[in-house]
């Protein structure tokens, strides 16, 4: 192979790139030749971005997203807080894909994983605690569940919403169902179930 | 190449890679399994719903694998047992035996039994069964399953049926009356006499009737420590599930 050819440094780059994720050995080399002929200004931001992230990124001291500050964007935003709400997710990943809709104005709550028995994830396990005090401060009037419809999903959704139950705060999930474009002929069993049980008033 | 099509329960799910998943589940004919289910996140057609922890699934297989791996080819859901999992309860006990019963499938000639009492387990679940009497009757019947029976007939030194003050002898499995429990080599668990009979009961009854036992509330906290101290010793380790069962479960039941 062609590896031995390349100079220290160039597969130093390549190794590196080809431990990320969804990236082998020849896309690390492509990306790695590309950063090569490069502008130097462009590679040195890139080198300076990476060191940041690393130094700066923390989670959020109140809905422990990521953020580069002690509050994250979301919970500095003094129009967020007007809207009573928290939206649960499992991950950022789950609040990022929330957050790219524009459509959801309220706060977050990164639980940091999910309820799942046959692992051993219990609820000490994730970011609960945090939720209840938060709550307790007022901080909101309702709790949005968006977690996945999965067995680890509906386990977490049940328990939160069993143990805020005495809480006054109104408590909701998202809906399971028919994705949007879908089509019905298609559809498994278990979702058009849910579908229909969760059917909505027109 | 050829494929085979197995029923299976699914015991474990991870995400390999960007787009695949590797799957632990349990099969009547060959047991527990793991296999690979290339492009599972990707592709709804061929795992619709039937990647799902607890959940009875069809699996086909492809005739070729590497080593222990299997290579699954697409997969039907069958049953989610959706009342299962939205009570912690339920799922707690659900997700115990089906743990259990993957940590025994090995021997070759009873993992078909081992599958159909899971099933059953689990249908029992979803049908309502009060998961606090299931769970121990099931448990003590899928030890017998996997070659790990307790003797609970009558004390295995002097062979006398006890009349008061019994011990279970975790290491041993067996019942020692108070007399030979001395100097017995321990931990040794104290029963009462209504606790051993249910014990009994469940270790010796078909799967098909375990669910008109029905264990209150001290009795089934004894029974599942029971379990619990004999798994420990024998497996080296505790199911994982436990944790989940004693946190979330068992306080809700």
């Amino acid at each position: 192979m062609a590896k031995a050819a390349y100079p220290e440094a160039l597969r130093r780059v390549i190794a590196a790139l080809a431990k990320w994720p969804g990236v082998g050995e020849k896309t690390a080399a492509r990306l790695a030749l590309y950063l090569l002929r490069a502008p130097q200004e462009e590679v040195r931001e890139l080198a300076q971005a990476l060191v940041e992230l690393k130094d700066k990124m923390q989670l959020c001291r109140l809905c422990f997203a990521f953020a580069d500050q002690e509050l994250c964007p979301l919970c500095a935003d003094p129009r967020r807080r007007q809207a009573e709400q928290i939206l649960v997710v499992a991950d950022p990943g789950d609040l990022l894909a929330i957050e790219r809709l524009g459509w959801y104005q309220g706060l977050y709550h990164v639980l940091g994983g999910l309820l799942s028995p046959l692992e051993g994830v219990t609820p000490d396990h994730l970011r609960l605690k945090e939720l209840r005090q938060r709550l307790a401060a007022g901080e909101a009037r309702e709790v949005i569940l968006a977690l996945n419809p999965t067995m680890e999903g509906e386990a977490t959704t049940t328990y939160i919403s069993q143990e805020l139950k005495p809480l006054p705060v109104r408590v909701s999930r998202i809906a399971y169902g028919l994705p949007m474009g879908g089509d019905i002929k298609y559809a498994d069993r278990q979702t058009l179930k849910e579908a229909l049980s969760h059917r909505v008033e027109t | 190449m050829n494929s085979w099509r197995t029923p299976a329960i699914v015991l474990k799910v991870q995400d390999y890679g960007e787009a695949d998943r590797l799957v632990t589940f349990l099969t009547p004919a060959r047991g527990r399994l793991t296999g690979m289910a290339k492009h599972a996140r990707k592709s709804r057609r061929r795992f619709a719903h039937c990647l799902e922890p607890l959940s009875r699934v069809e699996f086909f297989l492809s005739g070729r694998n590497a080593g222990n791996l299997e290579f699954i080819e697409k997969g039907e859901s069958v049953e989610v047992f959706q009342e299962v999992r939205r009570n912690l309860p339920r799922l707690g006990a659900a997700a115990l035996l089906a743990e259990l019963a993957g940590e025994l499938a090995a021997p070759p000639d009873a993992t078909v039994q081992i599958f159909a009492t899971v099933e059953l387990a689990l249908r029992r679940l979803e049908g309502g069964d009060p998961p606090g009497s299931l769970l121990p009757a099931f448990l003590l019947h899928l030890l017998k399953l996997g070659g790990y029976g307790l003797h609970l007939d009558n004390c295995l030194n002097c062979g006398q049926v006890p009349t008061e003050g019994l011990y279970f002898s975790v290491p041993r499995g067996v019942i020692l009356c108070a007399p030979c429990s001395q100097g017995a080599l321990g931990p040794l668990l104290p029963l009462t006499l209504g606790e051993w009979k249910l014990l009994q009961q469940a270790a010796s009854w078909p799967a098909n009737k375990l669910s008109v036992l029905r264990f209150p509330g001290q009795q089934r906290d004894k029974s599942l420590r029971l379990v619990k101290l004999f798994l420990r010793h024998h497996l080296g380790h505790d199911l994982k599930s436990w944790a989940f069962w004693e946190k979330v479960a068992a306080t809700r039941e």
